[in-house]
């Protein structure tokens, strides 16, 4: 169990750290390791996992049994381990008429590492210097060569489990040794690749043996639930025991930060912040200010900290938001799984992948950028398929049961969303949290662009999905709203010119330099994979650059 | 009746789905409650018309009858009863699949479960030769 202050320290830090997700965490890490002090602050409690992580129940065991059946009415509080879903009425956020967006927040120590999908897949230059490509917007300052060495740190660290494949558009990793793939995904993969598509396992932070002090995965599913015994990556047991056990770390959770603290000298000087449970106002005094707070949350914290927004000298601050494409989908039946044997398949909750294999070498004639697919299934928990099977009685009974293993599905992970100027976020000056923060109004849509990846996907996996002689029985009709895949990032972008960027290629802002903002704000582009493991790398970089020139 | 007990496993009623559902109303909203009500009072309503009688004193083989009309309007729901029929049959698969009945000895689910590793296909014709890269 991590230790914890409820005191309010008067001194000052090297560092005062405002998050503890994948970055905030990572951010603790590094620091203390290179010998600095630092504070680390988190809105929301230190979380019990024995109590409140959701592990190892069957659904008869939830309220209301879990979330797995398709719903009929709002999920009780207590359904979905609410420390780690919250949509909470606290800290509401608002938007548009006509715009939705969703945000999931995790306010509690380690955010949303506790729940996060685990998807651990390299940005390639297909990705960061797309720009070059095909001419729309702006390359990142970074290019794979820069980071590569940082992925190489972050896998070894948090143990990355996957296959080598050669894919250049997915480099490979330090990997610890793959998943086998269940007879499903197998199916789906094998077709995939005889299709000529980029096709392996998702590469997971899972353990597949004991690694660094933490348990092997024991394959009981639920992941999303909490792992409590460490074996997929958060902060509570990978970044946060090393920075403690330096005795450099103070860890204070239930801070909600305000905003960051200027000097007379043009400097941060720190950090003022409310006590989440008694109100009261605080200050937090560092030579460094690490903005680690989520994609949107360090982006509030930064336009709350300056009239204007603060170190907004680009006028870019809040704008160029994206999140990642969702929604295509295809869902049925492999008939050579029907009526076959019970199995384990429900161990993993993920499965088989393809990479981007869109504008590559060769240019869509529809659209920029790509997006990468994943395929799962076989007997996971409850048959949500059985709702959309006709009839009553024995033969229905009879008919989910044969099919129960035969079920499959294919989805777009993430599909790159084009970074538009006029997606943004900024402050509703109408509306303020339960401690009196003023609140986010953000206002996203997708473009024509987004919708022809969205279409593309769709079409390519009806056609995988019955060149594995699968029986197709729903298609994803909608591009979700915006943010409901939780990979929200921009807002705050990387860039080498101060004038059309908030940060510089380490995540510094141009405006002010003792103050570094880690985490997806950083994002000049969404990429075609998933994001988590990029932002992991680009703090480890920052906080290598920080120490130097400290 | 929508899910019997049969040799393999017990149905929904020895599963306590009915408890399940009655759960589920008592937290929803008004609508939802006055959706369910309207409903029963329908199927009592057909069983009238049919058999002048209701529902649960008709036999097994009118109350057949009545699920079965009520069934036929599955895809294209017109009325009443084919809309209730919706209802309380999705409720029923949800209250049944998420139970120890229908998930343990139905279904036969094996996962949430302590492995020491993950079980991987042994199907040989699944493991069909791969294209080249």
């Amino acid at each position: 169990m991590l230790k914890i202050t409820r005191e309010t320290p008067s001194r000052e830090f090297d560092a005062v750290i405002v998050g503890t997700g994948p970055c905030g965490g990572f951010a603790a890490k590094e620091l203390t390791e290179r010998g600095m002090t630092v504070l680390v602050l988190d809105a929301g409690p230190m979380p019990v996992p024995a109590r409140d992580f959701a592990r190892h129940e069957y659904p008869w065991q939830q309220p209301s049994r879990g979330l797995a059946f398709e719903r009929r009415r709002p999920a009780r509080p207590s359904d979905r381990v609410p420390l780690m879903w919250q949509q909470h009425p606290d800290h509401p956020f608002t938007t548009d008429p006509g715009k939705p967006f969703t945000w999931i927040r995790s306010r509690v120590v380690g955010g949303r590492s506790l729940h996060w999908s685990r998807a651990s897949h390299r940005f390639s230059d297909y990705d960061f210097k797309a720009a070059s490509r095909d001419g729309y917007g702006e390359d990142w300052p970074v290019a794979y060569a820069d980071i590569a060495p940082y992925y190489d740190h972050v896998e070894e660290h948090i143990g990355v489990s996957g296959y080598t494949e050669g894919y250049p558009q997915l480099p490979d990793g330090k990997f610890l040794p793959g998943m086998p793939y269940n007879c499903a995904e197998l199916i789906m993969r094998n077709t995939a690749l005889r299709m000529g598509l980029p096709a392996t396992h998702r590469r997971l932070a899972q353990l597949t043996r004991p690694h660094k002090g933490r348990a092997a995965c024991h394959y009981c599913g639920a992941c999303t639930n909490g792992c409590d015994v460490g074996a997929m990556f958060n902060s509570l047991v990978s970044t946060l025991p090393p920075a403690e056990s330096t005795g450099r770390m103070v860890l204070r959770p239930d801070s909600v930060v305000r905003a960051v603290l200027m000097g007379k000298d043009g400097k941060a000087r720190g950090v003022s912040y409310i006590d989440r449970n008694t109100k009261l106002d605080y200050e937090a005094r560092a030579k460094f200010v690490i903005v680690a707070a989520s994609t949107l949350e360090s982006t509030r914290i930064l336009l709350n900290s300056a009239s204007g927004g603060l170190g907004n000298s680009s006028g870019v601050l809040g704008h160029y938001l994206m999140d990642q494409i969702a929604g295509a989908s295809v869902t049925g039946f492999l008939p050579q799984l029907r009526g076959a044997a019970p199995r384990n398949d429900d161990g993993k909750s993920a499965g088989a992948f393809i990479a981007n294999f869109r504008n590559l070498k060769d240019k869509h004639p529809k659209f920029i950028r790509g997006y990468c697919m994943s395929m799962n299934g076989g007997q996971t928990a409850s048959p949500g398929f059985a709702l959309a099977m006709p009839g009553y009685g024995a033969s229905l009974k009879e008919r989910i049961r044969n099919h129960y293993p035969a079920w499959a599905r294919i989805y777009m992970s993430a599909g790159e969303m084009l970074p538009r100027f006029e997606n943004r976020c900024e402050i509703d000056t109408n509306r303020k949290d339960a401690w009196g923060v003023p609140v986010l109004r953000i206002s996203v849509t997708h473009g024509d662009n987004d919708r022809a990846i969205w279409q593309d996907g769709s079409e390519k996996m009806k056609e995988i999905f019955t060149e594995a002689g699968g029986e197709i029985t729903s298609v994803g009709k909608q591009l979700n709203p915006p943010g409901g895949l939780i990979h929200e990032v921009g807002g705050c972008r990387m860039g080498n010119n101060p004038k059309t960027s908030v940060l510089d290629p380490f995540c510094r802002m141009h405006d002010i330099k003792n103050v570094y903002v880690f985490g997806g704000g950083a994002f000049p582009t969404t990429g075609s994979y998933h994001p988590t493991l990029t932002m992991m790398a680009l703090t480890v970089r920052g906080c290598e650059r920080l120490v130097r020139e400290a | 009746m929508i899910i019997p007990t049969d040799a393999h496993s017990p149905g929904a009623s020895a599963a306590k789905v009915a408890a399940f559902i009655d759960d589920l109303l008592a937290d929803s909203d008004a609508a939802a409650k006055s959706a369910w009500t309207r409903g029963l009072e329908a199927v009592d309503a057909d069983a009238h018309r049919r058999y002048n009688k209701p529902f649960l004193a008709a036999n097994a083989a009118q109350q057949e009858e009545i699920l079965k009309a009520m069934a036929e309007g599955e895809l294209e729901p017109k009325t009443e009863l084919h809309r209730f029929f919706i209802g309380i049959k999705t409720q029923t698969l949800s209250g049944y699949y998420t139970s120890p009945a229908g998930l343990l000895k139905d279904l036969q689910y094996k996962g949430n479960a302590a492995l020491t590793a993950y079980p991987p296909c042994n199907h040989p014709d699944h493991h069909r030769p791969e294209a080249k890269k």
